[in-house]
């Protein structure tokens, strides 16, 4: 059995490291990718489960990402959860435009990340074969 | 004045002269015959003569003072003042002649007077023996006549004024012709254009001419642009229709304006970067914290435990105090736009209080709910209404000595909902009521240091609720507790539209921008009620209406829905736009409806209008956006 493979974007890297603990804690392996270019390619490597992607980063904002993986039919599919701060309403909406999947608004509790991707990923950790 | 003098003299002389003239016949025969007795009779008469002189004088005076009134009177009438009237009461010609003056002032009145009264008066005969009066009357009337053509000097004096106006306003005034030629310019249009009347004058005006107030752009000839506010208002010139265009040059309040709109920008961009900087740094705390304290790298003692929880619970204040400030900053920029939908006002209650169970639980304090037997969904935004209900029970509970007890209930009150936090707290003194909800107000603080907030709380919870078009009030009382009470307003789906739609028109029309209604209807849902059960109809309709949310775009954007179908509501949509929306929702709902085995069973249809392409009320936009079932074919 393998473990669901999820790509964290996220430019913090204490942060990133956190959620890193977190996911592995449940369970699930962790890719890391501190920027949009780096996200990017290791989406279209390394072929994750899920990401969840912060909307600031550098070299490519999270909006672009979300926007090119999305507009591919290759990794259409792939659930994007996305990090912002609550700060504009039109953050979210912009982001629903580019095809994000859900939202979690910073500072957020581990448990409704966890619980956002158990749900979008249908429950298990692991792949199904 | 000569008269006067005459008449009374003239009386006075006659009298003299017989008797001079008597005096010296009565000399000259003295001078022949001594003693002829004529002389003695006429020096007799003379003396006769003489006895008479003060009478005459002083019945000339009386005579002269009848006619001094008589030619006040006249003078009077000649200044135009026909109220003035001769009062003589001698009983004798004078008076029949101030009667009959009298009568003709009023007769000259009367020909001022309205057209039936002149002919009325008209025909009273004058008595002629006072026609020289009626002579000086007729100066009078030539003096009323003099008036009337200064009358019209002054509406020359007035014209010119008025021309004066024209030719110094500050505004641009331009006469159109109806074949949209230019006929006449002020110098403030030669100014404002840049362009020499002459070659104004005769031109083509070149705009179109509806009659509303609209913004133009003025290109100037030396180069550079401005703005004009045009108004164009319906008038005559020369005799015949023309448009009278007035341009006011707001060039200076448009860059002002611009200005502004860059500045607010910059503190949106600012209030966005700093709460971003700033939750960063408070999230990475926040969740090593929680990895430290589930004991992921390793077992805490109890004295680590508790600093930890300290250093928790502060990052947990921060972050409420960082929500407050953009909270409010937000509510003062208008920038808190509710996201609405149908939402179980109960379920959010009984979610703030679990979450506040333990804090309830340690000081002893009781915790009680009330809802109506039977509570539909509330049209509102959940998250600003599970704040609102933090807010207020999270202050219940602070201030609420151990023991107490706090209820949070929901009142149907046929018009509204009420919800009512009530505790059994330390209460608020009465001068202290009106301070509730004003910002950064704190008062009667008995708690420890752990009990402060930022005080905005309550500010906030009344915008909120006042965004909600609901009201907050509390009662209170001093050591027994405290209510605080809001109202939430009840909405059909249709009232809700009705609303909804008529603001965003409002804001269109100013703005000159578009938006678009969509229905989209479920055909022929009776029969689908047969296949279907109601539950699964609903939760079909939520799914749509799920995915039709996620499409929304922006501040004011909404879904709604009712048995029948849904309405999709976007503003700042045009034509072209909505037939992109409309094919991608086309493809996103028959996706979900293959995906679910429905898409033979269930036909949607959609209708769709623009404002202001295909409608401009909102009657008339509700009523062209309905889809025309074809019931035909089910």
């Amino acid at each position: 059995m393998t473990k669901k493979k999820i790509l964290v974007v996220e430019d913090e890297a204490e942060l990133t490291g956190a959620i890193q603990i977190r996911l592995e804690q449940a369970g699930y392996e962790v890719l890391i990718a501190y920027d949009g270019q780096d996200a990017l390619e290791k989406a279209r490597t390394e072929n994750p489960d899920l990401i969840v992607l912060d909307l600031m980063l550098p070299k490519i904002d999270g909006y672009k990402v979300c926007r090119m993986l999305k507009f591919d039919e290759k990794y259409k599919k792939i659930p994007v959860v996305m990090l912002t701060a609550r700060a504009q309403e039109k953050d979210e909406n912009l982001g629903y435009e580019v095809g994000a999947d859900a939202f979690i608004t910073k500072p957020f509790k581990y448990q409704v990340l966890l619980a956002k991707i158990a749900e979008l990923l249908g429950g298990s950790v692991f792949k199904s074969l | 004045m000569r008269l006067r003098l005459n008449i009374r003299y003239k009386l006075a002389f006659i009298f003299c002269l017989p008797a001079l003239i008597l005096i010296c016949v009565g000399e000259i025969i003295g001078y022949f015959w001594e003693y002829h007795p004529l002389r003695h009779a006429l020096l007799l008469s003379a003396i006769l003569f003489a006895f008479l002189l003060p009478i005459a004088f002083i019945s000339g005076g009386i005579l002269v003072k009848s006619l001094k009134k008589l030619q006040q009177a006249t003078e009077e009438i000649a200044k135009g003042n026909l109220d003035c009237r001769i009062n003589i009461k001698s009983g004798d010609e004078m008076e029949q002649l101030a009667d009959s003056f009298n009568e003709m002032i009023a007769t000259i009145e009367g020909k001022r007077g309205p057209v039936e009264e002149r002919s009325a008066t008209h025909e009273k005969p004058v008595p002629r023996r006072y026609q020289k009066i009626l002579q000086t009357s007729a100066k009078a009337t030539l003096h009323v006549l003099e008036d009337l053509v200064k009358a019209e000097d002054d509406l020359d004096l007035s014209q010119q004024s008025f021309h004066s106006i024209v030719e110094k306003s500050a505004d641009a005034i331009i006469i159109v012709d109806r074949n949209g030629y230019v006929r006449y310019v002020n110098p403030a249009a030669e100014t404002i254009f840049e362009h020499k009347k002459e070659d104004l004058m005769g031109d083509l005006f070149g705009m179109p001419l509806n009659h509303e107030r609209r913004e133009i752009d003025i290109f100037r000839l030396k180069g550079g642009r401005g703005t004009g506010e045009m108004t164009v208002t319906e008038t005559t010139w020369l005799g015949e229709k023309a448009d009278l265009v007035t341009v006011h040059d707001i060039t200076e309040r448009k860059i002002a304006e611009e200005k502004l709109i860059k500045l607010d920008q910059l503190k949106t961009d600012f209030v966005s970067t700093v709460s971003h900087e700033l939750r960063t740094p408070l999230t990475i705390m926040k969740e090593y914290a929680s990895i430290i304290s589930d004991e992921l790298p390793g077992k805490l003692n109890p004295g680590q435990r508790k600093y930890l929880s300290i250093i928790e619970g502060n990052i947990d204040r921060l972050s409420q105090i960082i929500e407050d400030l953009l909270d409010i900053s937000r509510i003062d920029a208008q920038k808190v736009v509710l996201k609405r939908e149908f939402v179980d006002l109960a379920s959010i209650i009984n979610d703030v209080v679990t979450q506040f169970k333990p804090q309830a639980d340690g000081k002893q304090i009781e915790f009680k709910t009330g809802f109506p037997a039977s509570l539909p969904p509330l049209y509102i935004d959940a998250d600003r209404i599970r704040q609102v209900f933090t807010n207020l029970i999270g202050n219940a509970i602070k201030f609420t000595p151990t023991n107490g007890k706090i209820i949070a209930e929901i009142i149907d009150n046929e018009k509204e909902f009420e919800c009512r936090v009530t505790d059994t707290g330390i209460g608020i003194a009465p001068e202290n009521l009106d301070k509730v909800f004003t910002r950064f107000e704190q008062f009667d603080r008995t708690e420890g240091s752990g009990a402060k907030g930022t005080g905005l709380g309550l500010a906030i919870t009344k915008a909120l609720i006042q965004l909600h078009r609901g009201s907050i009030w509390l009662e209170s009382e001093l050591n027994k507790g405290s209510k605080f009470i809001f109202t939430l307003p009840k909405y059909t789906p249709a009232a809700l539209l009705q609303e909804h739609v008529m603001n965003s028109l409002k804001e269109a029309a100013t703005s000159a921008s578009a938006m678009t209604l969509f229905n989209i209807s479920l055909a022929d849902p009776s029969k689908l009620k047969e296949e279907f059960s109601q539950e699964r109809l609903d939760s079909i309709l939520k799914e749509i209406e799920g995915l039709l949310r996620k499409s929304l775009r922006g501040r004011g954007d909404i879904v709604l829905r009712d048995s029948g179908g849904l309405v999709y509501f976007l503003v700042n949509c045009d034509k072209e736009d909505a037939l992109k929306v409309e094919s991608r929702v086309r493809q996103k709902l028959s996706d979900y409806l293959v995906g679910q085995g429905l898409a033979e069973k269930m036909k949607l249809y959609f209708g769709r209008a623009t404002y202001p392409d295909d409608a401009t009320s909102a009657e008339e936009l509700m009523k062209k956006a309905r889809p025309e079932v074809d019931t035909s074919k089910t």
